[in-house]
């Protein structure tokens, strides 16, 4: 492991850098609103384009001047309704929520573009301050095509701007920076230097939060001098506050120094006593990284005594670095006090780098303090937390990739990479049960005597550590089922085009029976993807829908052939699910398509059971019987089920005089 | 404008999605176009006007089919249904806040397909207000080559209704494949190829526009 680090901040410029990139920022408002009838003659067509439009016959009531005039008032309320839920997002989302989505509806019923781009806007910000990230984007994609509608380029890319900034919340990072790209290089074109650099900010945020710092680097580099050139000084100072953590994250700590200190030279010269402190807590850490605990002291005292009113993330990183100096200093009781005072605010603030920090500075403090029964209950928090901050960053790489590359070349990538991270993870709990091993060592030769106690706490732990382990290839799994079942689906699309061309009967029924297989396949994948459970398939369920499928296929008219499906409650392993799925595919086809001929009536019974370790299926009809059927015919069918004979170590049975019943005896089957 | 009720069909992958046109054009809807993501999709509501929508969610790198359907409910209203892979609690609970007229998982065979469509269709012109106004037998038989008998216009007013073949048979005492017997009659004098389009049919014939 690296040298111990004091505080992770990944989040820590958050706001600043993110919120200034937002478009209509107070300071720009959208002054296009006011007075432009223009825009109100183009009705929104799609709207009243339908005369199945509630709203239509409102809008043809309203007629001649006056009724355009009430629209532009009407458009004017709708506009300040939306700047006041802006506003008022951040104070209560509840009261902002209510006036923007009555904003929304209002600009719909009055059919402006530009009224409804910005209740969009507003809508998608509540939104994202309530934390429906989905939602926010699917506002702001909504505002983003009206405004291509208007051909409002600097819209458009505004709201791609916003996209990226929600996707970046919903921890999305492939696609914030994809749409990031997008607004980047639109904004280029228009020339929009002041834009560009706050997209470059936004962007290098992403990349430090997936600590590529490296490229976050770069990237702060290149908005630092669009910044330079604008000679935009609060943006300076961000960018640098920002260069300044990256440097500290890559170990060039000396770099990291000198940024912190020119951009509080910045803020200094605008008043900005929160930033600066913001600044001496990053001076602060740097210092203590680099062991001078003095100089640490002396940055972060102040920075605490301004930041503490407010919890925030940055007052994390100041409190667990404060208490490491104190620690080092001998003061570990002062430190400790200081800790315990923020722990509930920290485990309700719920972010993994804050927690990661305070764990392990609590750890090295109650050590310190001879408490070694806490010191290592807060080890063991430690080392789950940075275990799944591990897992987190290897899946967050496998969904960027996704999202990054086209088509062709990204399914293969992504197949790499979810090998790897396949074997990655068996490797991983190896390496999770050596580092449980170790830390319960050294747990043990501290404290002898309190056996039982320690036993628990060990299971416990090493259950954690090992659910970690199964959550992430869960998620692996259910993917992959994902994609099985798309391709199987994409086959039994190709089998089905097919059909339609073919003239041949005879050709054509066999590739409507291969596409019904191969469905028979899809539906299992189906089945794990869709439940929680990834393992097991549900045999009452399959076997239901699964005939209820053929009968639709085969159009079966429910009055003539009634089914019966008799199946016990058995969850079935996909190995015997498969091919005991075909094998029922291929009776109940059969019996749909032979016993009853011309409108015969009957019953077709499907059961399965489990009987002296032996999994029984029956599927039985009351029809012609199968000896009166032409044995080429059945040959194929007959074949399959043959061929899963010696592999299911299974027995057949027919009978076939009056009715069939066919009997499939299965001794070799997994349950789950 | 033919009196076919048209379907645009959302669904990046291209197999699938003529695959669902082939079932589209089998049952006698016309295919409004083939989108392959939101952009696309937006351009063909917009300059082709369907009159229901086959949505897959997921579309490939852009918006998914989630944030076009809340589009479409906003600016289009028209129906829309769900063809998707996603059967998950998430994503459905995601595409439930929609409001779609239906939700179908792949696999799909074209009768599940269908019979979703025709509901959503059916429910969309009943909430429209498209059923507000009785047919009357006279004015249509006027527009059509062969006239309807009593009988089939009396089950035509059925279908309207939204009834199945085994309701519309117990509530005329006949059998199901008489009603069956009836009904393809009437397809084929409304020159329709299944319930959905007849009823588009009547609506139509309701406003005059039967001779084409």
């Amino acid at each position: 492991m690296s040298k111990p680090r004091f505080g992770s901040f990944s989040l820590f410029f958050f706001f600043i850098s993110l919120r200034a990139c937002a478009p209509f920022a107070p300071s720009k408002c959208w002054c296009r609103f006011s007075g432009k009838i223009v825009f109100l003659r183009i009705p929104i067509f799609i709207l009243f384009g339908f005369g199945i439009s509630p709203f239509c016959a409102q809008g043809q009531d309203t007629a001649g001047g006056s009724a355009s005039e009430k629209q532009v008032e009407l458009a004017e309320v709708v506009l300040q309704m939306a700047k006041r839920a802006e506003l008022l997002a951040e104070d209560s989302t509840t009261v902002a929520f209510e006036i923007a989505i009555e904003a929304y509806r209002m600009a719909l019923k009055l059919g402006d573009s530009e009224a409804l781009q910005r209740a969009g806007y507003s809508l998608g910000l509540v939104y994202e301050y309530r934390s429906i990230l989905d939602s926010a984007i699917q506002y702001y994609e909504h505002s983003r095509l009206v405004a291509e509608r208007l051909n409002d380029p600097t819209g458009v890319y505004e709201f791609y701007t916003c996209m990226g900034i929600a996707c970046f919340y919903q921890n999305d990072f492939g696609r914030a920076i994809a749409y990031y790209d997008i607004a980047l290089a639109g904004f280029e074109s228009l020339g929009n230097l002041d834009r560009q650099s706050k997209l470059l900010n936004n962007m290098a945020v992403v990349y430090r939060v997936r600590k590529n710092y490296k490229k976050a680097i770069n990237t702060y580099q290149r908005s630092l001098a669009i910044k330079t050139q604008l000679n935009d000084t609060i943006g300076l100072a961000n960018s640098y506050v920002n260069l300044g953590r990256a440097y500290y994250y890559t170990d060039q700590l000396d770099e990291s120094i000198q940024s912190y200190e020119t951009a509080s030279i910045y803020y200094e010269m605008k008043g900005d006593s929160i930033n600066v402190a913001v600044c001496e807590a990053g001076l602060g850490i740097a210092f203590l990284d680099m062991g001078n605990t003095e100089l640490a002291g002396r940055y972060l005292r102040p920075a605490y005594e301004v930041l503490k009113s407010k919890i925030s993330m940055d007052l994390m990183i100041v409190v667990s670095s404060l208490a490491a100096v104190e620690r080092i200093d001998g003061r570990p009781q002062t430190a400790l006090n200081i800790m315990l005072e923020y722990y509930d605010a920290v485990l309700e603030w719920d972010r993994l780098d804050s927690r990661k920090a305070f764990e392990k500075q609590l750890a090295y403090v109650y050590a310190d303090l001879k408490n070694y029964e806490r010191a290592y209950f807060h080890s063991q928090n430690y080392t789950m937390l940075a275990e799944k901050d591990a897992g987190e960053a290897k899946m967050r790489l496998a969904e960027e990739m996704q999202t990054r590359f086209e088509t062709r070349e990204k399914e293969s990538i992504i197949k790499l990479q979810k090998l790897e991270l396949a074997e990655s993870s068996r490797q991983k709990q190896v390496l999770y049960l050596a580092t449980a091993l170790a830390v319960l060592l050294f747990g043990g030769a501290v404290l002898f005597g309190l056996s039982k106690m320690r036993n628990n706490r060990k299971l416990t732990a090493q259950k954690a550590i090992t659910e970690a382990a199964l959550a992430d290839r869960e998620v692996l799994l259910k993917e992959i089922h994902h994609r099985v079942k798309n391709n199987l689906q994409v086959v039994s699309s190709l089998l089905s085009i097919q059909g339609r061309e073919i003239t041949d009967e005879k050709a054509l029924e066999a590739v409507n029976e291969s596409r019904n297989r191969v469905q028979s396949m899809a539906l299992i994948h189906q089945f794990l993807y869709g439940e929680n459970n990834l393992k097991s398939i549900d045999m009452q369920q399959y076997v239901s829908q699964l005939s209820q499928s053929l009968f639709d296929t085969y159009k079966v008219d429910h009055d003539l052939v009634q089914l019966h499906v008799y199946v016990e409650h058995i969850l079935l392993d996909i190995d015997t699910a498969i091919p005991l799925g075909i094998i029922i595919n291929e009776l109940i086809t059969n019996s749909l398509k032979y016993a009853f001929p011309d409108g015969r009536e009957g019953n077709l019974t499907i059961s399965l059971k489990e009987n002296n370790a032996k999994l029984s299926l029956s599927v039985a009809d009351d029809g012609i019987g199968i000896d009166k059927v032409e044995p080429s015919n059945i040959s194929f069918g007959m074949k399959l089920l043959n061929a899963f004979k010696s592999k299911l170590n299974a027995e057949i049975f027919i009978d076939g005089k009056e009715g069939t019943e066919v009997i499939y005896s299965i001794a070799t089957y997994k349950r789950a | 404008m033919s009196n076919k009720y048209s379907v645009l069909i959302v669904e990046d992958e291209p197999l699938i999605a003529e695959d669902i046109a082939g079932y589209l054009k089998e049952y006698g809807f016309e295919v409004a176009g083939i989108a392959s993501n939101s952009e696309l999709a937006m351009m063909y509501l917009t300059t082709k006007s369907p009159h229901a929508v086959l949505l897959d969610i997921n579309l490939g790198d852009g918006p998914d089919g989630i944030s076009l359907a809340a589009s479409i409910r906003g600016q289009f209203r028209i129906p829309f249904v769900f063809l998707t892979s996603f059967g998950d609690k998430a994503t459905l609970d995601r595409a439930k806040a929609t409001m779609p007229a239906g939700y179908l998982l792949k696999p799909f065979n074209g009768n599940d397909l269908m019979t979703s469509l025709e509901i959503a269709i059916f429910n969309h012109m009943h909430t429209t207000g498209a059923f507000d106004q009785e047919p009357e037998l006279d004015a249509i038989n006027v527009q059509l080559p062969v006239e309807l008998s009593a009988r089939e216009f009396e089950l035509m007013l059925f279908l309207r209704q939204g009834l199945a073949n085994r309701e519309i048979a117990d509530a005329l005492f006949i059998s199901v494949n008489t009603v069956k017997t009836h009904l393809q009659n009437l397809f084929i004098k409304l020159d329709s190829k299944n319930r959905t389009e007849a009823i588009f049919r009547i609506s139509e014939l309701m406003k005059g526009k039967g001779m084409a």
